[in-house]
């Protein structure tokens, strides 16, 4: 007798039990269902609001107007071309302007440069004077150059004449230039 | 009969765990729905969302890289941009040009008056290279019979570098009053190039302006009277491209 109506009140608790459980997992759904439901309609507008098709339209508006300078863009890449390639080469190619004005600067205005060799970075020249001691002072001011480096180094005198018959005095001499 | 007591009992089974769970199958089915959505459609849209985010930059970068050249080109002078190149196509022509080395020899001796011998012209290597000087441009080379000293001759090549076509000396001999140069007169073709509008417009340094105002300031001996040395086929569409190699010089 006792056991009987123990088992009918079990059954109506789990029964509760059950219910509630029920309610929590419909309202569970419920809730999951708005939420994914909001979540694809953020997506979505999120998506559809993104302007790239009016950025794309506008980039081709642009070309277009630019199309109109057409001759204009043409020329300046050219130009820029040229611009890049003549300072290239202004850069790179020798100029002896600077070394051999440095050369007759330090030449005695009694001696001359008789013959003045330069090829490929290399430089020979003569000088003659009636004066030995002009070609001393000469011989003086172009090696303290080649001490420097900037405008010739690797001094070599190569020979030191004596022209009895003019009475002048000649000197050869090489170096590099840097 | 006893395989048919078998499947009737596991039927029964499932009717009974069908009623007990009947009210639970919406619910699930919906959860289940649900996780599906987020898988296969919620996820994968907000990926497309920062991935358009992302190409939505990259293409406003490049629309205002347009604005930018459009306001560039826009505001760049006709007559600056054509008086430059000429002086440009000038000082560094399209192909070999003859007339321009020859009226810069004339011309570079008529001002220093130093008088010109023969010339020798070397066409050099077909391949375009320079072998004596910079060697990744093609040139001309020519020797100059020169009358005058060493200080003429320096005179006469310091006037040179400052007259269209661009040159260098590579060698110079003098002895007495004769010397003998060896010139390389530059010349470069236009490059074969599609000119492509989207692609940034390199603006010239300041560097670079000094240049083109140094060169524009060069002797040019021919110039004036002739037009500029632009094929005009770059003109023709968006998509130009140059006839490398091939002379358009003028002359």
């Amino acid at each position: 007798m006792s056991n009987s109506i123990n088992l009918v009140s079990t059954n109506v608790v789990g029964l509760e039990k059950e219910l509630k459980r029920l309610k929590i997992f419909r309202v569970a759904a419920i809730i999951g269902l708005i939420f994914v439901s909001l979540l694809s309609v953020l997506a979505f507008v999120l998506n559809v609001t993104l302007p790239i098709e009016s950025v794309k339209n506008q980039q081709k508006a642009t070309i277009t107007e630019i199309s109109v300078f057409n001759k204009k863009l043409t020329q300046y890449t050219l130009l820029t071309d040229r611009v890049r390639n003549i300072s290239s080469i202004i850069s790179n190619r020798k100029d002896y302007g600077l070394n051999t004005s440095v050369l007759f600067g330090i030449t005695p205005v009694d001696a001359s440069i008789d013959t003045l060799n330069i090829e490929k970075g290399k430089l020979t020249m003569s000088v003659s004077s009636a004066s030995l001691s002009s070609i001393n002072k000469f011989i003086d001011d172009i090696v303290a150059l080649g001490v420097k480096g900037k405008i010739v180094k690797n001094i070599i005198v190569q020979e030191l004449t004596s022209n009895v018959s003019n009475g002048t005095y000649s000197l050869s001499i090489e170096a590099d230039i840097p | 009969m006893e395989n048919n007591k078998k499947i009737n009992l596991e039927f029964s089974n499932f009717l009974i765990l069908y009623k007990h769970y009947k009210d639970y199958l919406l619910p699930s089915g919906i959860m289940l729905a649900c996780i599906l959505v987020v898988f296969i459609i919620v996820i994968p849209q907000f990926q497309q969302y920062f991935s358009s985010q992302d190409d939505l930059k990259v293409q406003v970068a490049k629309l205002q890289l347009l604005k930018d050249n459009y306001n560039f080109l826009a505001n760049l002078s006709d007559a600056k941009a054509n008086s430059d190149f000429t002086a440009l196509s000038y000082a560094l022509p399209n192909g070999k040009d003859f007339a321009g080395i020859m009226n810069a020899i004339s011309y570079v001796s008529a001002k220093t008056g130093i008088s010109v011998g023969d010339f020798n012209f070397s066409l050099g290597d077909l391949s375009n290279k320079s072998v004596d000087g910079v060697s990744a441009y093609p040139s001309v080379k020519i020797d100059v019979n020169l009358v005058g000293n060493s200080q003429a001759v320096m005179k006469f090549i310091d006037e040179l570098y400052k007259t269209a076509p661009v040159a260098e000396v590579t060698s110079i001999k003098t002895s007495g009053d004769a010397g003998i140069i060896s010139i390389l007169f530059y010349y470069k073709p236009f490059p074969p190039q599609t000119i492509d509008v989207t692609a940034p417009i390199t603006v010239l340094s300041n560097q670079d302006l000094s240049l083109v105002k140094n060169i524009s300031s060069w002797n040019n001996t021919v110039a004036q009277s002739l037009t500029p040395v632009i094929p005009s086929s770059l003109f023709n569409s968006s998509v130009a491209t140059s006839s490398a190699g091939q002379n358009t010089n003028p002359f």
